[in-house]
């Protein structure tokens, strides 16, 4: 599992990976302390993100791709708790192939995602014909289908911060939008991977959002081509920022892995590591990966 | 913060006693000894409450807190001294920008002419105090010269032109007061030029009515006052606030406007909204009256009125203290809006900062008004106007993932990793696993 979402005091999984059978996807929740496991997205292979709002739950469902059906990118919004499903938005609704995001986001009631369209190809064994635009889509509150916000913005949306969408823009960009019209880039050199204008090599990790300030975790100075006996150093570095514009840095941290994960709790930060991959070897380097750092004053 | 100590400050000017609230540190309270001073030091005399200007090693009255103010001196840099007696008092005075020396004599000063005048006095040229203009210029002319041995007395009307009074009748008709007279030598009676004779008045019916405020009134410090009055055969007038009480002379009187030309018979005063504090003599309240005199070249004639009853003059409401990071908050860069003393009318800000790399200077408001200055020891260092937080410390907490997956690159690519964190009901949830496989567990 990758993700969790927490909304309506009920903690949500996107099951990644159903092993079951290809036929439906999977999503769990947790409330008043009890699992639930659905298993009913129809033709979700994955199922990549969820979000509720308004009482109704979408979910990104994606599939292997058979011509002709739906197994393939969906989103699907449920009114009944998840146990049915409409497609509000799939490749065969619009003229042009689809493919999403890995977010959905509530956003006023509705549902905010990514859609990147590609000609469709009519061939069984090619997926996309070239790229043909796209953009921010949100559901109709009334039929729930999924529409392109005009002008269209390429904006791939990780967390909500002040009715602030803040996400990636075009490869690896960091930015925000606050009208869903205009992007602003969070470094001000436009460096897009990195939030911290002082250094080319910070990469956003995550983010966690507390009170009124949103913290960012970093890699610090990531190093490529390593192998499981290179020398390994990691460094994760924690911003915080009031307005997404200005950021402060709360501090640098070593680790023996790679940091990936960040989240706060009764005033400390914990730090979640994962490995890198030496794709020569075909394997994993970092002997720490998956240690869990506390970090406090 | 600075240890503040609250004084007394008392401002004698015309004959009225001014009294206030200053804050001074606590080191500028002088030992009763006789010191010497250095110029432009400001003494307070401990027994009278005048307040002087040093120069010269002489001191030199400052007449009002209103000359005080318009000399730009420090309310904060007065001291208060217990012996004052005993450092001289300049009876010769200038300006700096003027060459002009002023006798002083009775509290009016007059310009002595020539070096062949002050000569002709014995004076001596090291001992004229140069003063702020305004303190000069606070000392009204000698309105009365009398050469020593001769019967006649003089009104003085400019620095160099004289008016001869023809008989006592004339003389008591302009109100002139026999104490005010000077008497000077003939050189000096000559450097004046003489202008025409003064003589009896014609006897006529000078009248003043107050018409309002005439008792009853309230009125609030920075509003205005629509004063009106009814007078004959007066041609000007001296408007003054004072609050003896009713029927009974004295009091103190503020000055509101003089030379007061009685065709429209009315005055709009604007109350300053520090007159309080300007002027602590007078108490907020149903305190006042209007005094208004004939304006002659001495105010106390016998032509005068003022309001039948008392009427009300309230404190203007001081403004509000603010502070950008809600009081002593030594982590949080503040700004404070607020009074920066007990004299202060309006508010201005201060900014905390950092005195040196481990001293903060942290604001926060004081009595919902003013300034309070704060000096904190950042035990982390001082840097961009706050003290630094407890730096952070990093612990390695648990590998959740370790026993499941003890040689991660085993069976799927990467199997352990933490992929997301989440709090939710005051527990960690863990993610692990490999972010393309479906390999991996939930932790809490």
């Amino acid at each position: 599992m990758y993700k969790f979402r927490v909304y309506n005091d009920k903690l949500y999984i996107p099951g990644i990976d159903a092993t079951e059978s290809w036929d439906f996807g999977n999503f769990y929740y947790k409330k008043n302390g009890i699992w639930t496991k659905k298993r009913t997205v129809p033709g979700a292979v994955h199922v990549m993100d969820i979000a509720e709002a308004d009482g109704k739950i979408c979910v990104l469902g994606t599939g292997i791709f058979r011509p002709g059906e739906y197994f393939d990118n969906n989103l699907l919004v449920s009114s009944d708790n998840g146990n049915t499903w409409i497609i509000a938005d799939h490749q065969y609704n619009r003229p042009e192939n689809s493919i999403f995001s890995d977010a959905i986001l509530p956003w006023d009631g509705r549902f905010i995602s990514r859609i990147l369209a590609y000609q469709y190809s009519a061939t069984s064994t090619t997926p996309f014909g070239p790229f043909v635009g796209g953009g921010l889509a949100q559901s109709n509150e009334a039929s729930d289908y999924f529409s392109f916000l005009e002008p269209r913005i390429y904006i791939n949306p990780k967390i909500i911060f002040q009715n602030k969408i803040m996400g990636n823009c075009s490869p690896q960009r960091t930015c925000f939008t606050s009208d869903l019209q205009n992007i602003t880039y969070i470094d001000q050199f436009s460096d897009p991977s990195h939030i911290d204008k002082d250094s080319l090599s910070k990469v956003l990790r995550d983010q966690v959002i507390v009170g009124d300030t949103i913290y960012a975790l970093t890699r610090e100075n990531p190093i490529i081509n390593q192998t499981k006996t290179s020398f390994k150093f990691y460094s994760g570095g924690i911003y915080s920022s009031k307005d997404l514009i200005n950021w402060k840095k709360e501090g640098i941290f070593d680790f023996p892995a790679m940091p990936t994960a960040l989240e706060y709790l009764n005033g400390a930060f914990y730090v979640g590591l994962s490995s890198n991959y030496d794709r020569d070897a075909n394997t994993f380097i970092d002997d720490d990966a998956g240690s869990i750092y506390k970090i406090s004053r | 913060m600075s240890t503040l100590r609250k004084f007394k400050k008392v401002v004698v000017a015309a004959g009225l006693s001014l009294t206030t609230t200053v804050w001074l540190a606590s080191a500028v309270l002088m030992a009763p000894t006789a010191l010497a001073y250095s110029d432009g030091d400001l003494l307070k005399d401990a027994s009278t409450a005048n307040i002087y200007v040093v120069n010269n090693g002489m001191k030199v009255w400052v007449r009002s807190a209103a000359v005080f103010d318009d000399c730009s001196y420090d309310w904060a840099k007065i001291k208060t001294v217990s012996n004052l007696s005993a450092t001289p008092t300049a009876d010769l005075i200038k300006s700096a920008s003027n060459p002009d020396v002023y006798r002083l004599e009775k509290n009016f000063k007059r310009k002595l002419a020539s070096t062949e005048i002050f000569t002709s006095y014995s004076l001596d040229w090291n001992k004229v105090g140069t003063v702020c203009q305004h303190v000069l210029d606070s000392y009204s002319i000698a309105p009365l010269i009398q050469q020593t041995s001769s019967p006649d007395i003089y009104w003085v009307q400019t620095d160099t032109l004289k008016h001869k009074m023809t008989s006592w009748q004339s003389f008591v008709d302009h109100g002139f007061n026999i104490a005010d007279v000077i008497g000077i030598n003939a050189m000096e009676m000559g450097s004046y030029s003489e202008g025409a004779e003064i003589g009896v008045t014609p006897t006529v019916t000078k009248s003043i009515t107050v018409v309002a405020p005439n008792g009853g009134e309230s009125y609030t410090a920075g509003n205005t006052v629509n004063i009106k009055w009814q007078s004959q055969e007066v041609s000007k007038v001296s408007i003054y606030l004072n609050d003896a009480p009713i029927g009974t002379a004295g009091g103190s009187d503020y000055s509101i406007a003089t030379n007061i030309n009685t065709v429209s018979d009315s005055y709009t005063w604007l109350i300053p909204g520090d007159f309080f504090i300007k002027n602590p003599e007078f108490a907020t309240g149903n305190n006042f009256r209007i005094r208004i005199y004939n304006y002659t070249v001495d105010n106390n004639t016998a032509t005068k009125d003022e309001s039948n009853n008392n009427f009300s003059i309230v404190s203007a409401p001081l403004p509000m203290c603010s502070d950008s990071d809600n009081g002593i908050n030594y982590e949080v860069p503040g700004t404070i809006n607020g009074l920066s003393n007990s004299m202060a009318t309006a508010s201005s800000e201060s900014d905390d900062y950092c005195l040196d790399q481990n001293t903060l200077i942290e604001y926060s408001c004081l009595d919902d008004h003013y300034q309070q200055k704060n000096t904190y020891t950042c035990p982390y260092g001082c840097e961009n106007r706050a003290c630094n937080k407890k730096p952070y410390t990093s612990i390695k907490i648990g590998n959740p993932g370790l026993v499941q997956f003890p040689n991660s690159d085993s069976g799927d690519r990467i199997a352990r990793g933490v992929q997301d964190l989440q709090a939710y009901q005051g527990r960690i949830y863990v993610g692990d696993g490999d972010a393309s496989n479906n390999r991996g567990p939930i932790k809490v």
